[in-house]
């Protein structure tokens, strides 16, 4: 096989790799999946970049043509809302992998704490993405997203770095516009790279154990060929969801006439059943929290060989269920159960 | 055995290496910083016209433009914000009060929480009737 002279790319495996790693049951592909989202992402996301206006009456305008005028717009608009989402759900799924696996013990906790910064990027990018369209749906989650920035640490500061002026306007669109198609996306992919390379350094997916045979195969071809096939699946799959759920445009944003009642999109809207509980017992306090147990508890987690202690392991990931149970219910309640002003429907 | 002259030497040269670093990125911080979240905010007409109060009727009355909402009770008037308190979108007005369409915050006639995540009560903003009657709301306090 060709070893001696490997071309950059085929520097992402080892020249061999654990075949326990291979079976499809090691990944679910997961990680594979994130970045086919992320290449649909950047692939449609520079299609867009070419029609897309940043200003509060052209970005709606902008949004208007691409979906009726332009040829196939329609559809590259879809995929890349339904990659957008398809990449946020495939996070949380790789992270309760990774949580399930303990693998965040020794060497393998950098790597961990990259993949939690990779999530909220990957969750910012997304929320920033949201707020383009300037529809309806998008002008009342920014105004109520912009207030509830300013219950967090440093909140006035975040607010006027997005707002860039006394109001919603075109400043705001603009930043947001930056930070979607250029700060975020650099981000994602410097701290990906650097993720993979992790893997590599950390000697593959697996710690090497006693107790399973270390058998290694070549990475060329039985790594690339799996990760081929899934890249391709994960193409299909989204263009199939893409065809039969075309992305909605809401009416375009009326700043003093917020629709009654205005619900968030179906990814975000328990946030906002959380929210109508208390900013600060739905909102402030569950993502500080969150963040602090799920960055921190899995370094305490682990033993000092840098295996994950059983209960603790256990542990963190019935967390992770339960915290993801909540919000799946409060999804649940928030697009069923609430009509107009927010009030229980039974 | 542990040579204290190199730790220190290797532990002075850290704690440079992190004092520089760390200046640099504090500076370069600010001043990006403020520049990048200057409020940029432009002072406008605060005192805004809403009519003479012959023509004001009595109850609630709603000036979304100024998104404000006065109450008249005879002759006596109040304006309250119609920003909401909770996270800032836009309530309604009823013949029994406020709602709000975002997360389900209830008022009362004067403003005040009935039900729902709301903190307080709704802004409450100064109102002038000037001898020619006409009344004017101040909608200062709701751009800070
Ligand atoms: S913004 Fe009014 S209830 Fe949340």
């Amino acid at each position: 096989m060709a070893v001696q002279s490997r071309g950059f790319w085929a520097h992402i495996h080892a020249p061999k790799v654990y075949s326990r790693s291979l079976c499809f049951t090691a990944t679910f592909g997961l990680g594979v999946g994130l970045l086919s989202c992320m290449l649909l992402l950047f692939f449609t996301g520079a299609l867009l970049l070419f029609t897309y206006i940043p200003s509060m009456q052209g970005a709606y305008s902008s949004l208007q043509e691409i979906t009726w005028s332009y040829p196939y717009g329609h559809f590259i608009r879809t995929v890349h809302n339904i990659s957008g989402t398809v990449f946020v759900i495939l996070l949380a799924l790789h992270f309760f992998r990774v949580l399930w696996a303990g693998a965040y013990g020794g060497t393998r906790y950098k790597n961990y704490v990259i993949g939690v910064s990779l999530m909220g990027l990957g969750l910012c990018t997304f929320v920033t993405g949201y707020i383009l369209p300037m529809d309806q749906v998008a002008y009342w989650a920014l105004t109520v997203g912009l207030t509830l920035l300013e219950y967090f640490p440093a909140g006035n500061f975040l607010k006027h770095l997005v707002l860039g002026g006394a109001t919603i306007d075109t400043p705001t669109v603009v930043r947001l516009y930056f930070m979607h198609v250029a700060v975020f996306p650099l981000l994602l992919v410097l701290l990906s790279f650097l993720h993979l390379w992790r893997v590599r350094k950390d000697n593959g997916l697996y710690v090497q154990s006693k107790k399973h045979s270390v058998q290694k195969l070549t990475a060329d071809p039985h790594a690339y060929i799996r990760e081929a096939t899934l890249f391709i699946v994960t193409v299909i799959a989204i263009l199939l969801i893409a065809h039969f759920f075309p992305a909605s445009l809401e009416p375009r944003a009326a700043p003093l006439y917020p629709p009654n009642p205005v619900k968030a999109i179906w990814l975000l809207v328990g946030t906002q059943e959380l929210l109508s509980f208390s900013v600060f017992w739905g909102g402030v306090i569950p993502i500080v929290l969150c963040s602090i147990f799920f960055v921190f508890y899995p370094r305490v987690a682990c033993d000092q060989y840098g295996h994950p202690i059983q209960s603790r392991r256990y542990f963190l990931f019935s967390t992770a269920i339960s915290v993801t149970a909540i919000y799946i219910g409060c999804t649940i309640v928030a697009i069923w159960f609430r009509g107009p002003n927010w009030l229980l429907l039974y | 055995m542990c040579n204290t002259k190199e730790s220190r030497r290797k532990f002075l040269k850290k704690a440079v290496q992190v004092a520089g670093v760390a200046t640099g990125l504090g500076l370069t911080g600010t001043v990006a910083g403020q520049y990048i979240a200057f409020p940029n905010t432009i002072v406008p007409v605060l005192k805004k016209s809403v009519g003479m109060l012959a023509e004001i009727p009595q109850g609630i009355s709603t000036y979304r433009n100024f998104q404000v909402a006065i109450i008249r009770n005879n002759d006596h008037v109040t304006a309250k914000s119609l920003v909401c308190t909770h996270l800032g979108c836009i309530v309604s007005a009823s013949t029994k009060g406020f709602t709000c369409p975002c997360h389900g915050s209830r008022f009362d006639m004067q403003g005040n929480v009935v039900s729902g995540p709301a903190p307080k009560a709704l802004v409450s903003l100064p109102v002038e009737v000037s001898a020619q009657g006409e009344v004017f709301v101040d909608i200062g306090t709701m751009l800070s």
